[in-house]
């Protein structure tokens, strides 16, 4: 399923039958991929004969892998990190529902808050973490920010554009039934939204931790993207890389959670 | 018997750029309890937005709509509707959709799970309670609307073309179906629709409109005795009064 489909983008997973020769061909694809950029990673560095802290090799990648997990340092920094990440894809997602939601209601609210909303999205993350590390401090609440600032806007759209697609006939049926705002609210606009905003939140998940990364970068003292920052510091590269790979990592378990997720509460579009 | 519904000088103007456009003028009718009335006339007579109307789900600009003689001002749970599309929520299963109505007005699990199996029954469903919708016929999707509209038991059914997007031969067996509803379940329809031959069929008393703005222009009672079955569709008495129909809307 995870090769048929990796992005999980549709959620019907392709055709139901499938020669084996093809299934079989699928299965090998993605550890022929790795092992051929594993080949060609090695392959350079006999060729040019890297030194060790411009690029490492796979090897050595691994060995330091083995020891920053021996020494505890990855898993501290990594839960640093995941932390920062769910907690600002947490606060990002609360916040852009409910405002979402009563943008998609509200045309005025829509028109006064739109230039606000996207002038935010303008302006490069990067570029704005400096100045939440100085307001909230080079602890955790600024990365949380970070995060929550990048999740917001895909997750908003996506929202406003859901709660809009909700048909208007079905919302008519649940006016002749007499359906108080609540109970239109959940038994029409959040199963009608829902496919739309989790795309939404597969988009934030890993825009989340980009987010805690920049912040990180930017003023702190634990955490992924300090781990570069202090192994670049010290030339050791394999751990950079170490820490890039394990940034990768997160990203796509946040991802494949939200698609789990996706499969077990949109089972019905199957 | 005091009428059901009551229409009284209604008038549905929508706004537009010159002055409005006029969709509905001067209706008045009555609709007596059990009564089976369909409402004809060429698309775009506004026979959609008469149902509306009658459903409280639209405001009249002009004159009123008396529900036992009190004016109607928004939806009320003893009005059913069934809309030109099924209208079922994709998510639920058959099962779910038919209970809807009773799950927003909070009835007890049990009278809920006991009037649905009832309805199933009742629109020859059994064995898809669990479907989704996606994988019913149109003609079943439509059974499910109908079964909907029946679970909190109106008084008064409105039906909008319901049968509109089905093939001719499903339809047939559709209005057979509405018409042994109606039977057993004794309450009153008001049914909108296009086809002649089906207005002609299922009611007692056929509406006809003018075009844009619509009009009353006939109010044809339709005698042939009940219960109908499709064969009297090709009886002398049935093509006068379809071509009495017809003539009222030319």
């Amino acid at each position: 399923m995870a090769i048929a489909n990796p992005l999980n983008t549709s959620l019907p997973a392709g055709p139901a039958y499938q020669p084996r020769s093809l299934r079989l061909w699928q299965a090998l694809l993605l550890p022929l991929s790795i092992g051929t950029l594993l080949a060609v990673w090695q392959g350079a560095i006999w060729l040019k004969q890297y030194k060790s802290y411009i690029l490492p090799s796979p090897a050595r990648v691994w060995q330091r892998l083995w020891v920053a997990l021996a020494d505890g340092t990855l898993a501290q920094h990594a839960a640093v990190t995941l932390s920062e990440s769910l907690g600002g894809l947490a606060l990002g997602l609360a916040v852009a529902a409910v405002l979402g939601y009563l943008l998609a209601h509200s045309r005025p609210l829509e028109s006064l808050l739109a230039p606000y909303i996207i002038a935010s999205q303008s302006i490069p993350i990067v570029a704005v973490a400096p100045l939440f590390i100085i307001w909230f401090g080079s602890g955790p609440a600024a990365k949380v920010l970070i995060c929550a600032l990048i999740v917001f806007f895909p997750v908003l759209i996506n929202v406003i554009v859901g709660v809009r697609s909700v048909e208007p006939d079905l919302r008519d049926l649940m006016r002749s039934l007499r359906s108080n705002r609540w109970q239109t609210f959940a038994h029409l606009e959040l199963p009608a939204a829902l496919p739309t905003l989790l795309a939404g939140v597969k988009i934030g998940a890993t825009l989340s931790v980009i987010g805690a990364v920049v912040g990180e970068f930017v003023g702190a003292d634990r955490g992924l993207g300090f781990l570069i920052t202090a192994a670049r510091g010290q030339f050791d590269t394999a751990l950079v890389f170490v820490a890039v790979l394990t940034l990768v990592v997160i990203a796509m378990s946040l991802y494949g959670l939200v698609a789990l997720l996706e499969r077990a509460l949109l089972a019905w579009k199957e | 018997m005091p009428p059901l519904l009551s229409v009284r000088n209604l008038g549905l103007t929508y706004p537009n750029a010159d002055g409005g456009l006029s969709a509905l003028r001067d209706l008045t009718f009555d609709i007596a309890p059990g009564e089976f009335v369909a409402v004809v006339g060429p698309s775009g007579c506004g026979k959609s937005s008469l149902l509306q109307l009658l459903a409280g789900l639209r405001l009249p600009t002009a004159g009123s709509v008396l529900f036992e003689g009190e004016p109607l001002t928004g939806p009320r749970r003893r009005i059913g509707v069934v809309f030109q599309k099924a209208n079922l929520m994709p998510w639920r299963t058959v099962l779910q959709n038919i209970t809807l109505p009773l799950q927003l007005q909070g009835l007890p699990a049990a009278e809920t799970q006991r009037r649905a199996v009832d309805l199933v029954e009742l629109v020859s469903l059994t064995g898809f309670e669990h479907t989704l919708p996606r994988h019913l016929s149109g003609g079943m999707e439509q059974r499910v609307a109908i079964a909907r509209a029946l679970i909190h038991r109106p008084d008064l059914l409105l039906l909008d073309e319901p049968f509109g997007a089905l093939d001719a031969l499903t339809r047939d067996r559709m209005g057979l179906e509405l018409l042994r509803i109606w039977d057993r379940y004794g309450k009153t329809i008001v049914m909108v629709t296009h086809s002649i031959t089906e207005a002609v069929f299922l009611a007692d008393r056929v509406l006809v409109f003018t075009p844009r703005p619509g009009q009353l222009r006939a109010h044809i009672p339709i005698p042939l005795p009940r219960p109908r079955a499709l064969s009297q569709t090709y009886s002398p008495q049935f093509g006068a009064l379809a071509m009495q129909v017809r003539e009222a809307i030319e």
